[in-house]
């Protein structure tokens, strides 16, 4: 910005020029001042201020909750908590069921349920691969009908898979790399509705409820059953389903992740030993949060006067969500989790492996739940950091550009003392002035000063100007 | 093709108005100077007859003469020198890449503006920091880089008079000289570093010239009144007769005012001009190897640090900028040259205590 220097003149009467652009300049630079001062405040970089405690305790909960993940998720099959978890979707069927007429009560088993929502959500595409057109596809069974069937993946391909097969009687595999479609399915079956609009409706509910209604295994199965895959093992379904529909060979990697998550869910890795896998991640979080709370209510407490109390300023102190420290404590919490998790993993996955490494195990055990939480925490904090380091770059250039201001201002408030002399000066000028020769004399010796005439040569008094005068020194 | 200008082109291009403003200024300053140079010679005249010091005898016992004889003599000096000066880089140019670049001529105002603005050294006082000579070497470098500013010259003509103008010349006309090793370094986020020191540099200087305008300015506002002041004074004076004890007390006091007018309107002949000093000098450097018990260096080296000093006066940098500006002073030979020292004597060290003294000052 280019800024002209106006000095204004203006004449007093006297012949003189006594209008100071000092003053105007100072003021300008003060202005300026204020301004970088202002930005210099608002630019903020986020640090968190979690103490040794705070850490202390993060850690405490990332490695309990994986002790818990070792010892109560374990796998499925062998799984405490996947237990509780298995009964809790058996429950949620059974309710979801009776909402929809069901009359089997309490006491109804499971599989009537089932039973009961697979009449009431009917589908084109629930071959099983025993005795009936499933047996076609290769190695499709009663097992892994669930994961080889896309309408049975519990994501948006599995969605239009789904709606896709119902308006034209499909049935859609992926089996061994390949895309497999069966024509007329089902000849049984037909989709209610009216228009499309209503069709694509029905069609949707028809999903919804069958993916509910095999959640917990289907209605002959025995034991756990075979539930739905997790969404988070099923994505390369859909890598494998795309490929294919655009002409392109699947890799080998594509198979080989393919065939790991098909043994997974084969052992029964589906969507309720998924949730049963969140629940030690919750808890994490949910304790680290409490921690970082009550730690922060106990200090307001004992740090604020009873009447300095508010409820805004308590909220602002204790919550535990937009602040940087809470966020620290949860990535550390999470990741001594994974720490935790993926050590007692690898080290199950060399035990199973007797002496190599078994990648199956390996993932079994693995809480992708945890790893995924603990990423977004990574990735949080390379975010703030990198925020950070923008920000005090930034805040270092200003403070740089306010030191040459300021050095401006202070020079001008030199000029400002020096340059104040035009009182003096005027008094001075007033000598015709007969009454006024005692204050004419003294702004004399002032100005002399302030002009930094050496203070011997001065003439301070009458009686030194008498002996300059009458020449005796 | 016009190439949009960089940051750092348009800080250097307003510095560079701001110094032919001074320039202007200066110029000016020294237009009002001489009318006020002779009513204090007037004044002084009407004092003597009073006190009966016979004519012959004035110069030797006016203290204060002294000092605007010095004034004088420092006009004169500068005239002098800039003249030789002339012929040296006359010389210099047509040696090297800038030949036929014109140096102004140098006219008495001019020059009596240029003894104003950087002070007179005067016995018994510390109006001034700068010595006789380092004032001249400072007034030379100060022109120079005005009328080359103004003629275009560029990098070469800057160059012939650090030449000329010893450590507090290329202090204030040296920021071309290094800013002009910058854009040969390739590495981008090195150049974006320097440049950024050197933008607040050209605005540091920047706002330098605008402290020097605007005193400037005022002092000249000072002398023109003070100049009507005094010859109004003369006439007073010269009305109550010759004979002091004839006075009376009114005139005797008037008169003792006089002197003391006369003094302080004297000193805006001598008293340097604040926003052009030299911010570091070597009386700084001195007291920081004092109380910082450092080493002294030797004299070529202590003569880098001051020039460092103005350089990096209220510069502030962190230790990346510090290292990335080391590096290009001591990357860049034509300036090791100019100022006459060895690649391997210019140590990170020297930058270092350099920005110690100035924390220091």
């Amino acid at each position: 910005m280019e800024r002209a220097v106006f000095l204004e003149l203006e004449d007093t009467g006297n012949g003189f020029n006594f209008k100071s652009s000092i003053e105007t300049e100072i003021n300008k630079a003060q202005i300026e001042l204020d301004e970088f001062d202002e930005t210099i405040d608002s630019i903020k970089t986020i640090r968190p201020e979690g103490d040794k405690i705070d850490y202390a305790l993060a850690i405490s909960s990332g490695a309990i909750c994986g002790i818990i993940d070792i010892f109560l998720v374990g796998e499925p099959g062998e799984s405490p908590l996947g237990n509780i978890t298995d009964k809790w979707f058996e429950n949620r069927t059974k309710d979801f069921a009776k909402h929809f007429g069901w009359s089997g009560g309490k006491e109804g088993s499971t599989s009537s349920a089932i039973r009961f929502l697979e009449e009431k959500f009917k589908i084109p595409y629930d071959q099983r691969g025993a005795g009936d057109a499933g047996q076609y596809v290769f190695g499709l069974n009663p097992t892994n009908h669930h994961f080889k069937s896309l309408a049975h993946n519990p994501s948006i391909l599995g969605l239009f898979c789904s709606i896709l097969d119902q308006f034209t009687n499909q049935s859609h595999f992926v089996a061994e790399g390949e895309l497999i479609s069966l024509q007329r399915a089902d000849d049984g079956f037909e989709l209610q509705g009216t228009n499309v609009l209503s069709k694509l409706f029905s069609a949707f509910v028809n999903w919804f409820g069958h993916i509910i209604s095999d959640i917990s295994g289907s209605s002959g199965s025995k034991g756990r059953g075979m539930g739905i895959p997790s969404p988070l093992w099923t994505w390369m379904n859909d890598i494998i389903a795309i490929k294919r529909k655009l002409n392109i060979e699947p890799s080998d990697f594509d198979k080989s992740v393919y065939d790991l998550a098909l043994k997974m869910f084969n052992q029964g890795y589906d969507i309720r030993f998924q949730s049963t896998q969140a629940i030690p991640v919750i808890i994490n979080e949910l304790v680290v949060r409490l921690f970082y709370s009550v730690r922060r209510l106990v200090k307001y407490f004992s740090e604020t006067d009873r009447n300095h109390r508010s409820f805004g300023e308590l909220w602002k102190k204790c919550e535990p969500f937009s602040n940087a420290t809470v966020k620290r404590m949860l990535t550390v919490a999470h990741g001594t989790f994974c720490l935790v998790d993926v050590g007692d993993a690898t080290v199950r996955g060399f035990v199973a492996g007797g002496g190599t490494f078994n990648v199956l195990e390996f993932f079994m055990r693995v809480n992708v739940i945890g790893i995924g939480r603990f990423t977004i925490s990574l990735y949080g904090e390379v975010k703030r950091e990198i925020r950070n380091a923008r920000n005090s770059q930034l805040l270092f250039e200003n403070v740089q550009e306010r030191e040459i201001v300021e050095y401006y201002l202070e020079g001008l408030k030199l000029l400002s003392n020096e340059y104040d002399d035009q009182e003096l000066v005027l008094l001075i000028s007033d000598f015709s002035n007969s009454e006024a020769y005692q204050e004419m004399f003294s702004a004399s010796v002032e100005l002399a000063n302030k002009r930094n005439v050496p203070q011997e040569k001065i003439i301070s008094s009458k009686e030194v100007g008498d002996a300059y005068f009458r020449g005796i020194k | 093709m016009t190439k949009k200008k960089s940051a750092l082109e348009t800080a250097q291009a307003k510095a560079k108005r701001l110094s032919e403003q001074t320039n202007k200024k200066i110029e000016e300053l020294g237009g009002v100077t001489n009318e006020l140079h002779k009513q204090l010679t007037e004044i002084q005249n009407v004092f003597d007859e009073i006190r009966g010091i016979p004519a012959k005898d004035k110069i030797q016992l006016s203290e204060l003469k002294k000092v605007r004889l010095e004034w004088k003599h420092q006009v004169e000096k500068i005239e002098a020198d800039y003249k030789e000066a002339e012929v040296k880089a006359g010389g210099f140019g047509a040696a090297g890449a800038g030949a036929g670049i014109a140096v102004a001529a140098l006219g008495p105002t001019v020059a009596m503006g240029v003894a104003t603005t950087f002070g007179v050294a005067s016995t018994g006082t510390a109006i001034s920091t700068l010595s006789g000579a380092a004032a001249t070497n400072a007034a030379l470098a100060w022109l120079g880089g005005g009328a080359l500013a103004a003629g275009g010259g560029g990098m070469a003509g800057g160059q012939i008079l650090l030449a000329l103008a010893g450590p507090v010349g290329w202090a204030i006309a040296g920021v071309s000289v290094i800013g002009s090793g910058i854009l040969l370094i390739s590495a981008s986020g090195k150049k974006n570093r320097l440049e950024k020191i050197f933008i607040n540099i050209s605005n540091r200087d920047s706002k330098s010239f605008k402290l020097a305008i605007v005193e400037l300015e005022e002092r000249i506002n000072r002398i023109e009144n003070e100049t009507k002041l005094l010859s109004r004074a003369i006439v007073e004076a010269k009305s109550f007769g010759t004979n002091y004890d004839a006075m009376t007390e009114q005139q005797q006091y008037e008169l003792i005012s006089f002197v003391n007018l006369m003094n302080s309107s004297t000193q805006l002949l001598v008293n340097p001009i604040l926003g052009l000093q030299p911010k570091f000098t070597n009386e700084d450097l001195d007291n920081y190897f004092e109380t910082s018990k450092t080493q002294k260096t030797s004299e070529k080296i202590q003569n880098v640090m001051v020039a460092l000093g103005n350089l990096l006066f209220k510069i502030k940098l962190d230790d990346t900028d510090k290292k990335v500006l080391w590096k290009a002073i001591r990357d860049n030979m034509e300036f090791l040259k100019t100022i006459d020292i060895k690649k391997k004597d210019f140590e990170f060290e020297v930058l270092q205590n350099t920005i110690a003294a100035l924390e220091l000052k």
